[in-house]
């Protein structure tokens, strides 16, 4: 992999204050770090998991990709170029944040994945929505009511809306939290297929390890803001890791959100 | 002057008689248990004072025609609407008071210079028409100011995650807050829309009462009444749709990230 990095993170640090509300609440007291000197990088085409305890930072990290969260020091690169550089709505076409929570903007299935179309000024004609939607495994008639669908349905959908966009970056925040294992399983496998075919990067948020064995790639593990290791996901699973990673893996309370 | 102007002066004594009505009320509630002496004590020095003030200043300014004197008294009254705003917001979004008077003096001139020019024919800058029809204005469009920023940006606090998730998908601020910014402009615009409604059935408006105690026919009045409603539309949702796309810039930053 001597390619060109997909995204290139150097000594990134963000802090509470700077995620809370800038109009409102002046600072008080101790400012607490989210993120504290975190470096890493991805190939083009290759899978990275991150993993980590909830509040640790690892939705801020995929919100720096995507530019919806600023750094204080440091910085992130998309495909070579830093952020600040990039017109803010190609960024967000390039790297595509899929949020834990679903989130529907109205209207049947096919209008769900076409919302985003018409934001960017693209007409839904010819658009492989048959397609996206197999790419996360979701079986549903494109005229249903997307409110209808199962939450578990929903979020497969919120995933299928963004390929639509064919980002080169998929940066999936849990997106296995409301589906069963067998789900979880075929969905990320459909994914995968979808990913490799087009060399999209996917970076994905997850606290199972059955989502480990599927994805393969590189597990991140993130703990108290700061990169604890990075290992091949198959090390982590055979549990050839540092005692810091083993010790969340083990403890129930690491698993849950 | 509209008709020829035929109004009884209450005089100081009907003044002390009319004041008399507050004092019933306060000692009948006091009777009750209900102690709202201090209270009353402070609304009828206040409404006093500044009525009279007003009075003073208005007569003056009246029987001159100064046109700097007509500026002058309006452009502190836009100040004063668009302070007031701006306080009235600050607990959603602050420092807002010099962009709300820039807005409610934008829209206030071209409201008045409409209405005066096409629809009640005054093509002189005169005192009886500028100032009470701009004082109506600058009322109207101040709550809609109020009420615009407010819905909005509470929606925006309330619906963060949801606006997130569209700029993610590259909405642009507008694009992702289209529903909220509805919903704002229809609660800005709604009190006037709703008075409508019910105006001459319910209540006499302000207006009318003012005019058919000046003497004016009532018919005239009513032309009067209909007038200001329509000029109130106008002035609530031009205020309404300015200070939107004002706070929406100010909601994001140029990154297109919430601030809110």
């Amino acid at each position: 992999m001597g390619d060109e990095a997909a995204i290139r993170i150097s000594n990134l640090r963000v802090t509470a204050q700077g995620l809370r509300s800038r109009l409102l609440e002046p600072p008080e007291g101790e400012d607490q770090v989210v993120l504290d000197d975190v470096s890493l990088e991805a190939a083009k085409g290759s899978v990275l998991a991150i993993l980590g305890e909830s509040g640790g930072g690892k939705s801020t990290l995929l919100r720096c990709v995507n530019r919806m969260v600023e750094a204080e020091q440091g910085s992130v690169e998309v495909l070579g170029r830093d952020v600040k550089q990039w017109e803010v709505r190609e960024l967000r076409h390039t790297a595509i944040y899929v949020p834990q929570r679903s989130f529907l903007f109205g209207g049947s299935v096919r209008e769900e994945l076409i919302h985003p179309l018409r934001w960017n000024g693209r007409g839904p004609i010819k658009m492989p929505f048959g397609e996206v939607l197999q790419a996360v495994g979701l079986e549903v008639d494109q005229k249903q009511p997307a409110s209808e669908l199962s939450e578990g349905q929903r979020h497969r959908l919120c995933i299928a809306r963004a390929l639509l966009l064919f980002p080169k970056i998929l940066l999936l925040d849990e997106p296995t939290g409301s589906l069963d294992v067998r789900t979880a399983r075929e969905m990320l496998a459909a994914l995968l297929a979808w990913a490799k075919e087009r060399e999209v990067t996917l970076v994905c948020v997850t606290h199972r390890p059955e989502d480990l064995d599927a994805l393969g790639g590189d597990a991140l593990m993130l703990l108290e803001g700061k990169v604890a290791g990075r290992y091949p996901a198959r090390d982590v699973l055979s549990g050839k890791v540092d005692a810091d990673t083993s010790a969340f893996l083990g403890s129930p309370s690491g698993s849950k959100p | 002057m509209i008709g020829a102007a035929q109004v009884n002066d209450p005089g100081w004594l009907g003044l002390v008689a009319a004041g008399a009505l507050m004092l019933v009320v306060l000692g009948v509630a006091l009777a009750l248990g209900i102690n709202m002496i201090k209270e009353g004590a402070i609304a009828t020095a206040r409404a006093t004072v500044q009525l009279l003030v007003v009075g003073l200043i208005l007569g003056w300014i009246f029987a001159r025609e100064h046109w700097w004197a007509i500026c002058l008294i309006l452009t502190v009254m836009t100040g004063i609407a668009g302070f007031t705003a701006g306080r009235k917001v600050n607990k959603v979004l602050k420092r807002m008071g010099p962009m709300f008077t820039l807005v409610l003096a934008a829209v206030t001139a071209l409201t008045l210079i409409y209405v005066t020019q096409l629809a009640v024919g005054e093509h002189r800058f005169t005192a009886q028409y500028f100032i009470p029809l701009g004082g109506i204005i600058l009322g109207n469009a101040m709550t809609a100011a109020v009420l615009a920023t407010t819905r909005y940006a509470e929606d925006l606090v309330e619906q963060r995650e949801k606006v997130e998730a569209a700029l993610a998908l590259g909405a642009s601020p507008a694009q992702a807050t289209r529903a909220m910014e509805r919903k704002a402009f229809t609660a800005a615009v709604t009190p006037v829309i709703n008075a409508m409604l019910i105006v001459g059935i319910v209540k006499l408006p302000g207006v009318m009462v003012g005019t058919l105690l000046g003497g004016v026919e009532p018919l005239v009045a009513a032309k009067y009444q209909l007038v200001v409603m329509f000029m109130l539309v106008f002035g609530d949702g031009m205020t309404a749709l300015a200070v939107l796309n004002i706070v929406r810039r100010r909601a994001f930053t140029s990154a297109w990230q919430p601030r809110l």
